[in-house]
């Protein structure tokens, strides 16, 4: 297991922009990375409304001392050829967490991805990624085949908001009427460190 | 929805096709004033095919996963069976590959009408869903069941004679599109967790599957036997000038009448099992409406500009050329072309990959289906100028196949019938099929292409599948030989 003195970085980047950023990530002194495939949500609300829009996106995880990941995300900030977010996300019991930024992940049952989206939405956020995941819940038969998923497959959501905003759409998200049903999902926040723009925006 | 990479794959998939007609256009075969048409048809196949792979990846894809799991929860047989044959119909009367090839049915052979073809295709396609589906839980043997029902096709085909035949399996070939896989799969795998059986279990539906339109258009055959028969021996090919507007008209009407049983299903469904959230339930709206569009724009491109010049250019080819060399090489040209641009052939490839532990690379697997394709088309090619009798090709083929079935590895059979059609796509059954009737000019002769490209992987997956017994069987012996001499 790595040491807990690392912190996450957690960073969305459009896709085939992942394989760069990890070169760039060990470049700064970073062990190595995870990626995973998401889909960023629509910026344009009239795309929306058309249900157009959708970006296939990567995810970039990487472990590491916060000097680091600090240097990391300065170094992507100037390489403007990656575009995307990245987010630093501190440990639980650090003094210096008067962060402004919250973190917020849902795990819902996959088809309620749209749905959460959009009570985040309205309730103040400004995007999303979404990936597809896996739960592992006592039924686990899942089987892979032709790219079809079946059971128990789920949706996992990521809004960064300001820690007013956070609050509000933590709120909508949990009244929301599809969501009562005991079992269709989890919620919780973490705290942001530094939430940083790449590329050209 | 993501149009962008839809965009990207059809293109892919369009462009091969259209520089090789310019090509030809310019060299042995001019084609004058349809190079217009056929140019802004193929703008409309493009932009078509791009509308309805993403609205069908959003409208229609969820709902096929969602009731794979309600019916895994459900364990009831009578109601899977009954959800099963509703959702394998609707899916197959609104498959735009089947309208395409009933409409060239029905504009060779004015006796059939493209709507009962279209209904008998997907009855049929609904009754072998059920019949896969019993195996499934009887854990009935998949190599047994496969040879007792070509059995059984072949006696009809006897009785039914080649025209019909080669029509039959054109159907066939035509059922496996876009929409219905991912329906047809996720039942499937509903199905075989709910029967707590393993995953071998889930394999081989589609196979099953795809033999029940065979059955139906030949029950049709022996049935009306007399005159139908005898109006497709006399049949020509149709030669009509077709207005852009009115055809897009009637095309609209008519994709709105196939694809009316599917929406209304999925409605009732929505309000009785499914139960999407409100957002999402919207969004399946919104991509259905995108499938609708495309397939409209699709099929009226295919009838406008496309399929004519296919068969123009197989014309002009069996007017120059007495001999049949040069346009057999065409064809091996155009097979081997056609398979590559088939997304779902990607899928395939990568996934025969997965199975073998990347010893068998995904490009040896495109190399084995193009060379299979190729081959196939060219056959057809040959078939047309020697007037070979198509039960033959069908005897031959599937004879092999057969046979391989109980060679190969039973998870390369599997695999091999579930993906007999995946390698006849929207560009087969619009290009080539149109391509062989011109060449041909008669509607004897003209089908059964779809249905011998629709089997080459059978052909050539489970040759696959032999070859990696093989080479698992030698890396094991060295293995055995390294021990010994460490010993």
């Amino acid at each position: 297991m790595l040491v807990l003195e690392k912190n996450l970085l957690y960073s969305i980047v459009r896709y085939g922009d992942s394989g760069r950023f990890v070169e760039l990530a060990r470049s700064q002194g970073a062990g190595g990375a995870t990626v995973f495939l998401a889909k960023g949500t629509a910026s344009s609300s009239v795309l929306r409304a058309l249900g157009l829009g959708e970006r296939r996106r990567e995810v970039v995880l990487v472990l590491a001392g916060e000097d680091t990941a600090r240097s990391i995300i300065k170094a992507a900030q100037k390489d403007n050829k990656i575009e995307g977010v990245s987010i630093l996300i501190g440990n639980a019991g650090e003094e210096d967490m008067d962060t402004k930024l919250k973190m917020i992940t849902v795990i819902v049952n996959s088809g309620y991805a749209e749905d959460v989206m959009a009570a985040a939405r309205k309730a103040g956020a400004t995007g999303g990624t979404v990936t597809h995941a896996r739960g592992t819940a006592p039924n686990d038969g899942s089987e892979k085949f032709f790219g079809v998923t079946i059971v128990p497959e789920k949706e996992m959501i990521t809004i960064v908001a300001d820690q007013e905003k956070a609050k509000t759409i933590v709120q909508t998200i949990k009244t929301l009427p599809c969501l009562q049903t005991p079992g269709v999902g989890v919620l919780y926040v973490q705290d942001v460190k530094e939430f940083e723009n790449l590329g050209s925006k | 929805m993501d149009l962008r990479t839809k965009a990207k794959e059809t293109l892919l998939s369009l462009l091969p096709i259209m520089g090789v007609v310019v090509i030809l256009n310019f060299t042995i075969a001019p084609m004058g004033s349809h190079m217009g048409p056929f140019l802004l048809g193929s703008v409309m196949l493009f932009a078509g095919l791009t509308l309805f792979l993403a609205g069908a990846e959003a409208g229609f894809s969820p709902v096929g996963e969602r009731l794979g799991v309600v019916m895994a929860q459900k364990k009831n047989l009578p109601f899977m069976l009954a959800i099963g044959f509703l959702i394998g119909f609707g899916v197959t009367f609104a498959e735009p590959d089947v309208n395409v090839l009933a409409y060239q049915v029905s504009s060779m052979n004015r006796s059939i009408n493209p709507t009962v073809l279209k209904l008998l295709i997907a009855i049929g396609l609904g009754l072998f869903i059920d019949l896969g589906l019993v195996r499934t839980i009887k854990r009935m043997k998949l190599n047994l069941l496969l040879d007792i029902l070509y059995l059984v096709t072949f006696g009809l085909i006897l009785i039914a004679g080649q025209a019909m035949a080669s029509i039959a399996f054109d159907a066939s070939g035509s059922t496996t599109g876009p929409l219905a896989v991912p329906f047809v799969l996720a039942i499937g795998l509903g199905v075989a967790q709910s029967s707590s059986g393993g995953s071998e279990d889930s394999f081989g539906l589609t196979g099953i599957a795809s033999v029940g339109p065979i059955f139906a258009v030949l029950m049709m055959a022996v049935f009306t036997r007399g005159n139908a028969a005898a109006a497709a021996e006399s049949g020509e090919v149709a030669e009509e000038a077709i207005k852009l507007f009115p055809k897009m008209l009637e095309v609209t009407k008519n994709t709105a009448i196939g694809l009316a049983p599917l929406v209304g299903l999925i409605l009732i469904l929505q309000f009785t099992m499914l139960k999407f959230p409100p957002v999402k339930f919207r969004l399946i709206c919104t991509g259905i409406i995108f499938g609708f569009v495309g397939i409209v724009i699709f099929l009226t491109g295919v009838e406008y500009g496309f399929s004519p010049v296919g068969r123009l250019l197989g014309e002009i080819l069996s007017a120059r050329y007495s001999s049949m060399l040069v346009p057999s090489l065409i064809a091996l040209l155009f097979g081997a072309i056609v398979v590559t641009a088939e997304p779902a052939v990607w899928v395939l490839t990568n996934q025969v990959e997965e199975v073998t532990a990347g010893r068998i690379k995904h490009t040896t697997v495109l190399l084995a289906l193009s060379a299979g394709v190729a081959v196939c088309v060219a056959l057809s090619v040959i078939r047309v100028y020697l007037n070979i009798n198509y039960i033959i090709f069908i005897f031959v083929l599937v004879g092999i196949s057969l046979i391989l079935s109980w060679i190969a590895p039973p998870l390369f059979v599997a695999i091999a019938f579930d993906s007999g059609g995946v390698a006849s796509g929207p560009m087969s059954t619009t290009f080539i099929l149109s391509f062989i009737m011109g060449l041909s000019g008669s509607a004897e002769l003209g089908f059964g292409v779809v249905g011998m490209i629709a089997m080459s992987p059978l052909v050539a997956i489970q040759v696959l599948g032999v070859v990696f017994k093989v080479k698992e069987r030698k890396v094991l012996k060295k293995k055995e030989e390294r021990k010994n001499v460490g010993a």
